[in-house]
């Protein structure tokens, strides 16, 4: 039987063009049990997830205009963590998957090259996966609270390009940004991740977002900002350039697509310092204000449809692929991630399937290396628990201190964990 | 559980530092260590080496001049009887190759290795393209000598510099001297060769300007006064 393939989404067509030997765009999903994870029983349970969802089986092929991802036979291995998670994805090794999974200690973690999927669909398979590990130990767990139920075949709308089903405008929106303000960084070797995870009692942090008046995501874009504006304030006050936080945005939350590939867009929030002082209610309001104009489906829409065009345009689709490789790539190093101070993508929270309740400790998520000196961060809440966690490959901590700090001092108790060496 | 003192978050069960700030924990009422806490992260072991990216060059190097000399000999021998034009292409191919892969292989040493390569590398090719064109007698009398002058004059000036008897003042000047002897060097040589005696007809030309300016930087130099005014005036 010929294997089957799949056309990259829009959104997943940029990442094997810029990724190198050194980088890859990769994120991480990890669930925290309450007993240590047997690998074989993992193993198991990864065998029988991975048919479920057929779209995550597959290789990267490079086809002459565009790469594809071709269906991948052989199984996969789960295998023992390492300490710098998200390392980067070569499209030779493993039998070609674009996927691993991990076991430390009570953690189950899987990565994700991020033209597979976005960070909902990770974390969909991520507790499918979890569900299906306690089931083997004889736990009466159910396939909900998006987990899928690896007993029903995948359904087409899974596996479905969910771009181009929305109504997109005919008008183009620029996207124009100036740079953005960066912290000063001193770069990491390659292959290097310095993970630094802070929890907080979601409860806390709900409750000081609601006195602002703005959502968890809004309160936490705005820390960071009120962070790297101190930060900016301090180290050049003359000089002082835009700060931006990347937030991505689940296109699910407004258009229902069960898809389990890339399904999301991004706004970018933040203020402008040239224009005078700002307060932390300042910011915040400017955040709110900022996300409820942007995050509307008309919108999103619109900045869609201006990258589905490029992709449907005539004479781009004609140029080969190496070209369009090299273009892509020179954009990206030129563009990329100047026009951005971080990134914050929180998942929100992620409810336990029923009957685990007492088996999950938490589920965790976090962005992989950045593709330039700077720290990202990603959030996701269980059991009332945010956890926050920062990725950078810079040796400085300066973001992920003043931000931690800043929280602190709002009165929200804050632990930290990291897989620094000290 | 410990708290960092700087940072105000709490830290992780048997941390010594706060993974912020890196202020070190120090709990005096804590008694000695029982066993390690469970760390959140494993210890990390390094997956891959970094490729080497030296040798990513060597291989363009490779592909650019060795194998369109290998190409050049391959052609010629096709086409013609034996190699003729052939060896003056992939000859000056494998000499840029030579420059090139030295300084890339060698890690100690790496000037005078390359200085060395070179060397002998352009030595050979001469002697080679004096064979091949028959036109004969211009190698030994006139190249070799040469070659071996402006090889010792590098020499001297780069062992110079790096002892630090020369600033980059005097490195210009010690260079520019360097050039006018190279010419004189050659022009007696080709004279010899002639056996007509020594009569200089275009090494003055290029002698006295270079020994001219190489006086005055030297001058410069010398003269603490003119250098700070030749400083304040040409600043940029």
């Amino acid at each position: 039987m010929a294997k089957r393939w799949f056309k990259l989404d829009n959104a997943a067509k940029l990442y094997p063009a810029v990724s190198t030997a050194r980088w890859s765009s990769s994120f991480r999903v990890s669930s925290v049990l309450t007993e240590d994870v047997d690998p074989e029983r993992l193993q198991k349970a990864l065998n029988r997830v991975m048919n479920r969802f057929p779209s995550l089986k597959v290789r990267m092929r490079a086809g002459l205009f565009w790469y594809y991802l071709e269906e991948i036979r052989e199984p996969l291995a789960v295998r023992p963590d390492s300490g710098h998670p998200c390392m980067p994805f070569h499209f030779r090794q493993d039998n070609g998957y674009l996927l691993r999974v991990f076991y430390y200690g009570k953690r189950i973690s899987a990565e994700f090259f991020h033209s597979l999927t976005d960070g909902s669909g990770g974390m969909t398979f991520l507790k499918t996966l979890t569900v299906e590990y306690l089931r083997l130990g004889g736990k009466r767990v159910a396939f909900d609270n998006g987990a899928l139920d690896v007993r029903i075949p995948p359904s087409a709308q899974e596996t479905e390009d969910a771009f181009l089903r929305m109504p997109l405008p005919r008008v183009r929106i620029s996207r124009k940004e100036s740079k953005a303000y960066h912290f000063p960084a001193t770069p990491e070797m390659p292959h290097t991740l310095h993970i630094i995870a802070a929890s907080m009692p979601c409860a806390q942090v709900a409750q000081k977002a609601k006195a602002l008046g703005v959502s968890v995501t809004e309160y936490l874009v705005s820390v960071l900002l009120a962070a790297a504006y101190a930060d900016q304030r301090q180290r050049s006050p003359r000089r002082q350039l835009p700060l931006r936080v990347s937030v991505p945005v689940n296109m699910r939350a407004f258009y229902a697509s069960s898809t389990m590939r890339n399904f999301s867009t991004f706004v970018n929030p933040g203020i402008d310092p040239r224009l005078g002082d700002y307060t932390f209610e300042e910011i915040a309001r400017e955040v709110h204000a900022y996300m409820r104009y942007q995050v509307n489906p008309k919108l999103l829409c619109a900045t869609i449809a201006t990258n589905v065009a490029d992709e449907k345009n005539l004479l781009i689709r004609l140029v080969p692929l190496v070209v369009k490789n090299w273009v892509i790539g020179s954009i990206f190093r030129q563009a990329g991630d100047k026009l951005v101070t971080t990134t914050l993508s929180n998942l929100g929270k992620c409810a336990v399937p029923t009957g685990a309740e007492k088996l999950v400790r938490r589920f965790e998520f976090h962005l992989g290396s950045p593709s330039s000196p700077m720290c990202n961060c990603a959030s996701a809440t269980t059991n009332e628990e945010l956890r926050l966690i920062f990725s950078s490959n810079i040796r400085e901590t300066t973001l992920q201190r003043e931000a931690l700090r800043l929280l602190v001092e709002q009165g929200i108790p804050v632990s930290v964990e990291s897989n620094l060496e000290d | 559980m410990a708290y960092c003192v700087h940072c105000g978050v709490r830290l992780e069960e048997g941390a010594r530092r706060c993974p912020l700030c890196q202020t070190p924990v120090h709990d005096p009422s804590a008694g000695p260590q029982e066993k390690p806490a469970e760390r959140a992260y494993p210890v990390h072991t390094p997956e891959q080496a970094l490729k080497k990216n030296k040798l990513y060059l060597l291989n363009w190097a490779v592909l650019l001049l060795l194998l369109p000399a290998l190409l050049c000999l391959v052609l010629d021998f096709l086409t013609g009887e034996g190699i003729s034009w052939s060896i003056y292409a992939a000859g000056a191919l494998i000499l840029l190759f030579i420059s090139v892969a030295v300084p890339l292989l060698v890690s100690r040493h790496r000037v005078y290795w390359s200085l060395l390569a070179s060397f002998l590398s352009l030595n050979g090719y001469l002697f080679l393209a004096e064979r091949v064109s028959a036109s004969g007698g211009w190698f030994f009398p006139i190249v070799l000598p040469s070659i071996t002058l402006g090889t010792v004059m590098l020499l001297a000036v780069i062992v110079l510099y790096r002892r630090d008897h020369l600033n980059k003042l005097t490195l210009l000047a010690a260079l520019l001297a360097a050039v006018a002897a190279q010419c004189l060097g050659i022009e007696g040589l080709q004279a010899l060769a002639k056996g007509s005696g020594v009569h200089l007809v275009w090494s003055p030309y290029v002698l006295a300007p270079c020994v001219f300016i190489s006086l005055v930087l030297f001058f410069i130099n010398a003269n603490r006064s003119v250098r700070e005014e030749v400083r304040r005036r040409v600043h940029f």
